[in-house]
């Protein structure tokens, strides 16, 4: 932090922690917030545009590499949107493992998450090496969960980063039976750890913050499931929106000082999607174990608290291990790994809820399969002016931290959200000018 | 105590950078059962999980030095001792990823690493997509394959090749 005259300058070159590059710029007062942005100065990756030309059965493939940590919640957004196009109807088997695969993703990001880049922020550590030091016990617990997450992702997905097993139609190939036993001993003790982790999670000081105005929540609402792949998009006022219908409510516009695309509903407002919009939109259908816990943990939706997140994120890790138990035991193997549809030109659409909230995918197809137009809208981009305006209503009441501690909070909040600025490199540098 | 672990880590698709991976098509061959080979993991916090509980460790990674000539094999007795190499590496630019200096270092803050970890850096130049690894490191991959494999019979000495191994 540096003073020049009148104004005040925090800077920090390196926010850990964070996915992406990206810079966060705030303008104070003593009294006043006067601007708070989210500087995302990545470049484009051009993806849309790769896309264009490739035939439609690579869309999962390609569109994975856009993401180490969530391939997976790509290759689903992109195979059902593609059957959408195609009118495609896949079996309750191949439904079932895509579940299971997109547990072993939501245990495998969200435990990173919590444990390893989330936690220092609460305990006051720089990172999650500090943490091991104060803490072996959590982070060991930690990386046995990930350890069961990556192997849904590896039995299913044919290794554990940036999976290749995933198919327009289904699978390229089924895991079989021994496998599947295989991994249900390697998922036994992961629900008591799962469970471990929350527990440890809530004894955590959350810093208090209750969000006024309330947030606009978004996500996927299924009437029988907590949702991953399908559902019906509903925002928290009441709306129901069609996958179909995405581009014309969420309006997506450039700003000068984010190569992402900001994204408001209407074209006017924030609104919030991931774990805390999950829980706050389908907590009726978290599973009995995750819901148990959260009942006797005393967390209860909406959480309007968005430090709180650690918390409903790490019950998500209980809902998705337990859940992959329940696939596991259930499981009908399809008759055949994949189906096919007859190609003919279309659009489709689909939305699923990646470990951040929903992901959307637009593609056209023509009539050789072809792909001639694809969209693809990230959870991170719909979330960042949610981010700035959580900054701008929590500094008035900070403004008398320590400049350190101030600093800190500030990028503790942007980790509230779990941020996937890309797939890259990780520096935000942060400066606050009080004027 | 669990046996012996070998890791390859590389692109087989990215010239040099299939130098790890080759390694452990070879071993296959070569080595008997009780000795556990690991290919790539990608996600280098899966090394902690793989070789928690491991008395011998070895890992193969390509290389890149300046003033190494490709195929030159650089070998770390134990990691855990001498982490001079490991603390000159670029560590990753992503915060999501460990690199195994880094790996190393949260296993003996955590107390759970191997009790001897040998690395083997096969220096490296090319890493074009779709190449082929250059003759020099070839020829490395085929002499520590075989050095290797010798080393590995004598912790497993009873054992006999397996017809098919499964990889882990």
């Amino acid at each position: 932090m540096s003073e020049n005259g009148g104004s005040k300058t925090i800077r920090v070159d390196y926010l850990a922690r964070v996915e992406g590059e990206g810079a966060l710029h705030i303008r104070y007062d003593n009294e006043h917030v006067h601007d708070v942005q989210l500087k995302i100065f990545e470049p484009p990756r051009f993806f849309e545009a790769f896309l264009r030309g490739r035939d439609y059965l690579e869309a999962p493939d390609i569109t994975a590499r856009i993401c180490g940590i969530c391939p997976v919640a790509y290759q689903m957004s992109a195979v059902h949107a593609m059957e959408d196009a195609l009118a495609l109807q896949v079996e309750p088997g191949v439904r079932h493992l895509r579940r299971l695969l997109y547990c072993g993703e939501w245990i495998e990001s969200h435990v990173l998450h919590v444990a390893m880049l989330h936690a220092p922020d609460f305990l006051k550590v720089d990172s999650a090496m500090d943490m091991a030091k104060t803490h072996p016990q959590v982070v060991q617990q930690a990386l046995a969960l990930k350890k069961a997450g990556n192997a849904i992702v590896r039995v299913l997905g044919g290794r554990e980063i940036h999976p290749i097993n995933v198919r327009v139609g289904g699978f390229y190939r089924l895991p079989d039976r021994r496998e599947l036993l295989e991994l249900r001993a390697e998922l036994a003790e992961a629900l008591t750890l799962a469970e471990t982790l929350t527990r440890w999670v809530t004894t955590l000081s959350v810093p208090a913050f209750m969000r006024d105005p309330a947030y606009l929540f978004v996500a996927l609402t299924h009437d029988t499931e907590y949702p991953m792949n399908l559902g019906t998009l509903r925002t928290s006022t009441g709306d129901a929106i069609a996958a179909s219908n995405y581009e014309q409510r969420f309006i997506e516009h450039h700003v000068e000082y984010s190569n992402a695309l900001h994204c408001l509903l209407d074209g006017k407002t924030p609104y919030f999607v991931g774990p805390m919009a999950r829980f706050a939109l389908n907590f009726a259908n978290l599973h009995p174990a995750a819901r148990t816990l959260a009942s006797e943990l005393g967390v209860a939706p909406p959480c309007a608290n968005p430090f709180a997140s650690i918390i409903v994120r790490a019950l998500e890790v209980v809902h998705a291990v337990a859940t992959a138990l329940d696939l596991l035991d259930g499981y009908q193997p399809p008759s055949a790994p994949f189906v096919t549809a007859e190609l003919k030109s279309g659009r489709g659409h689909a939305i699923t809820e990646a470990p951040r909230g929903i992901l959307y995918h637009r593609y056209d197809i023509a009539e050789d399969g072809r792909i001639t137009e694809a969209k693809i809208v990230p959870p991170t981009s719909q979330n960042q002016k949610t981010i700035e305006d959580d900054l701008r209503l929590m500094l008035p009441d900070l403004m008398d931290l320590p400049e350190d501690d101030l600093r800190h909070r500030c990028e503790q909040a942007i980790r509230n959200y779990d941020p996937c600025i890309s797939c890259a490199t990780h520096f935000l540098t942060l400066t606050l000018d009080k004027v | 105590m669990k046996p012996p672990l070998v890791i390859g880590i590389g692109n087989r698709w990215r010239g040099d950078d299939a130098a790890g991976p080759m390694v452990l098509d070879a071993l296959r061959q070569l080595v008997p059962v009780g000795i556990d080979l690991l290919d790539s993991p990608g996600d280098n916090l899966s090394l902690i999980n793989a070789w928690t509980g491991r008395e011998r460790v070895f890992l193969i990674d390509a290389c890149s030095a300046d003033d190494l000539a490709p195929g030159t094999v650089v070998t770390i007795d134990n990691a855990l001792v001498d982490g001079s190499a490991l603390a000159r590496m670029r560590h990753p630019a992503s915060t999501h990823l460990l690199d195994v200096g880094q790996a190393i270092a949260m296993s003996k803050v955590l107390a759970n690493a191997p009790q001897r970890l040998t690395i083997y850096g096969i220096a490296a130049s090319e890493f074009e997509a779709g190449d082929r690894p250059c003759d020099a490191v070839l020829a490395a991959v085929n002499t520590l394959s075989r050095e290797l494999a010798s080393l590995l019979t004598t912790l497993r000495p009873g054992a006999t090749r397996p017809a098919n191994r499964r990889q882990r």
